[in-house]
């Protein structure tokens, strides 16, 4: 690795990371309420004790319940959708490959549309108990069991096969599919909505137990899978090579499988189907740093949160009092942008 | 007046134990001034009464009158934004009971908001609990009354002139008929206790809310009449529906009977129920002492 690349990348983190902090500043202060960017700072600062509040009471209640825990819950899908793209991209060694690959989007999804049909009736129990929580575990454990499974079923005594991992995770999807459908079929018309905004994504309704529920689960999982940059670069190689380098290349495969789907999982559970940002965020990063793993993962977190930073920021002003959803911002902005980028890629004669 | 069918005796229960809440405790309080509303039977009861210059948000379903689309939009209404809301500064808001989602809700009571619910519930009953409890709130009680006695007389006098009809008529309501199967309203539809309250049988049943059923069904559902939505650009004519295989089968095709109808006056729930009932009846019935109210 040369020192003028090492140079280059610790360069551009330290960028993203200003660009992040600035934006999260931005974040806090915009809003369809014209809030004074001071005000709005004056509430989130005095919440670390520094300073005497003096704004009006309901400017409070926006900043501290609305604003902070949406800004905060953000990053936290953000970077943990790009970083777990940028490992599964890695482990697969195929740019295609992003986290609903190995089933943990649409096990989530069809988990979600189960507690909006179910709630009331074969799932009423739970919902009794968990109250508006309810659909984030449900949809979080959906997730992760479904990940188990296609892990389950490429692991045979020869170790776990990628080959067969991306088959059964193409069948797990059809079927997880076929069951969103049945679900479709039993759902009234209230469901029906519920269901189709849930699918396009929102950060909306964001509250202190969201972040704090999904931010122990993802800040451990993308912790995690930042310490097996090493690894998933002498995996870059092939498998065989990986494993003359002392890598124990079936642990990594289970381990990096499950972190990304613990994050996933809990960005799903939280904020609905966002799209791209695991296909896009990891390319856009390995275009300008390279494939080192050591930067790629660390930077794809930094660029994630901060896309869907300025996704979200879009979500709630462009059409304000009401809201465009998430999900679709990420996919009318990344798409062009990347295929812009393919092409000009392309046309300098590089590939991905 | 027909018993309102609601999912559960308990949701029945709350909802009504919420309104009471609600009723008495709006007596205390003055006036609310600045009314966000999250659905379209909701906003058409506050113009009804007078006071849609107390409106200063409405949801995409708010759609008649017309002039209502022209306020602040806060997008549809199960998926409101809350700081959206907030920055219309209401002092209150008035929703159903599906509106949501149930987060954001919970944030604008957060926020003190009084946020006020009303079941959405496809009954008379309902109706009138909404009129009635907006009315109080806008301290127009005499104009609710007045409103609802009105609604009340429409339905009654076309309970009276189906009544005169030899036998019933067995209607089917289709929500979309093209190259797929026909989307059809079966139990527990907005549709269905159209079709009841203005004097006809749901062709359709064996099953709840909107599904889409195969040509054959159609044949053995024997409808007398279609009913359809209006809708602006793509109505389906009576040729083009009654050639389709199926529906050609259908006593209603003997007659070409497709009755066509403004679709929220239809399924809105909101004030002008009795009107859209009148207009069912009629067109069901024919026309005996009223002249016709086709109002589009």
């Amino acid at each position: 690795m040369n020192l003028q690349r090492e140079n280059r990348a610790q360069w551009t983190m330290g960028l993203l990371g200003i660009f992040l902090l600035c934006t999260l500043v931005v974040s806090v202060g915009v809003g369809p309420m014209s809030l004074s960017l001071s005000d709005s700072l004056q509430v989130a600062i005095s919440r670390i004790g520094l300073i005497e509040l003096n704004v009006p009471p309901h400017v409070v209640v926006v900043v501290e319940s609305i604003r902070m825990p949406r800004t905060v819950l953000g990053m936290l899908v953000g970077a943990a959708l790009a970083v777990s793209g940028a490992a599964i991209q890695g482990l697969f060694r195929n740019p295609l490959a992003d986290p609903g690959l190995i089933g943990v989007s649409g096990g989530a999804a069809l988990a979600a549309v189960a507690s909006i049909v179910w709630g009331g009736t074969v799932l009423k129990p739970l919902h009794d108990l968990l109250g508006i929580y309810s659909l984030p575990m449900m949809a979080f454990l959906g997730g992760f069991i479904t990940t188990l499974l296609v892990a389950w079923i490429a692991t045979s005594r020869f170790g776990t096969s990628i080959t067969t991992m991306l088959l059964a995770g193409v069948a797990i999807n059809i079927v997880t599919g076929a069951g969103i459908g049945i679900f479709t079929y039993m759902a009234d018309d209230a469901m029906l909505r519920t269901l189709t905004f849930w699918q396009m994504g929102s950060l909306g309704g964001a509250t202190w137990d969201d972040v704090m529920a999904a931010a122990t689960m993802i800040m451990v999982a993308v912790v995690l899978i930042l310490r097996y940059a090493k690894s998933l670069n002498a995996l870059l190689l092939g498998e065989s090579e990986a494993r003359h380098l002392g890598v124990d290349v079936g642990r990594i495969k289970v381990a990096v499988i499950l972190l990304s789907a613990l994050a996933v999982g809990a960005a799903v559970a939280v904020s609905g189907m966002i799209g791209f940002v695991g296909l896009v965020v990891p390319h856009i990063v390995r275009m300008s740093l390279g494939p080192d793993h050591r930067y790629l993962l660390a930077a794809s977190a930094l660029l994630g949160a901060l896309f869907l930073l300025l996704a979200d920021m879009l979500s709630r002003t462009v059409i304000a009092p009401a809201e465009l959803p998430i999900g679709l911002i990420t996919a009318i902005i990344g798409g062009p942008f990347f295929i812009g980028l393919i092409v000009l890629r392309a046309r300098q004669g590089g590939g991905l | 007046m027909k018993q309102a069918k609601l999912p559960s005796a308990l949701n029945a229960t709350i909802t009504s134990a919420v309104l009471c809440g609600i009723f008495s405790f709006s007596i205390v309080q003055a006036s609310p001034q600045r009314i966000v509303s999250a659905d379209g039977a909701l906003t058409e009861i506050v113009y009804a009464l007078g006071e849609e210059q107390r409106l200063v948000g409405v949801d995409t379903t708010s759609s008649y009158p017309a002039l209502a689309t022209k306020l602040p939009q806060i997008g549809y209404k199960r998926a409101i934004s809350a700081e959206g809301v907030l920055s219309l500064s209401p002092d209150v808001i008035i929703a159903t009971d599906d509106s949501g989602p149930d987060k954001v809700v919970e944030q604008l009571k957060a926020a003190g908001v009084d946020f006020r619910v009303y079941s959405e519930a496809p009954s008379l009953d309902a109706v009138e609990e909404k009129i009635r409890h907006i009315a109080a709130m806008l301290g127009k009680q005499a104009e609710g009354e007045q409103l609802w006695a009105e609604v009340k007389r429409k339905v009654d006098d076309a309970k009276t002139q189906a009544a005169k009809a030899e036998q019933p008529l067995r209607v089917m309501f289709v929500l979309s008929a093209g190259e797929r199967s026909p989307l059809v309203a079966g139990g527990n539809t907005g549709a269905d206790t159209m079709i009841r309250l203005a004097g006809g049988l749901n062709a359709v049943e064996g099953f709840d809310g909107y599904k889409p059923i195969p040509a054959e069904a159609l044949v053995t559902a024997r409808p007398d009449v279609i009913l359809m939505m209006k809708r602006a650009g793509h109505t389906v004519s009576a040729d083009q529906l009654f050639s389709q295989p199926g529906f050609s089968m259908t006593p209603a095709a003997e007659n070409k009977r497709l009755i066509t109808m403004n679709g929220l006056k239809l399924l809105g729930f909101g004030p002008r129920i009795g009107d859209a009932i009148s207009e069912l009846t009629t067109a069901l019935y024919g026309n005996s002492e009223q002249s016709a109210q086709v109002v589009p």
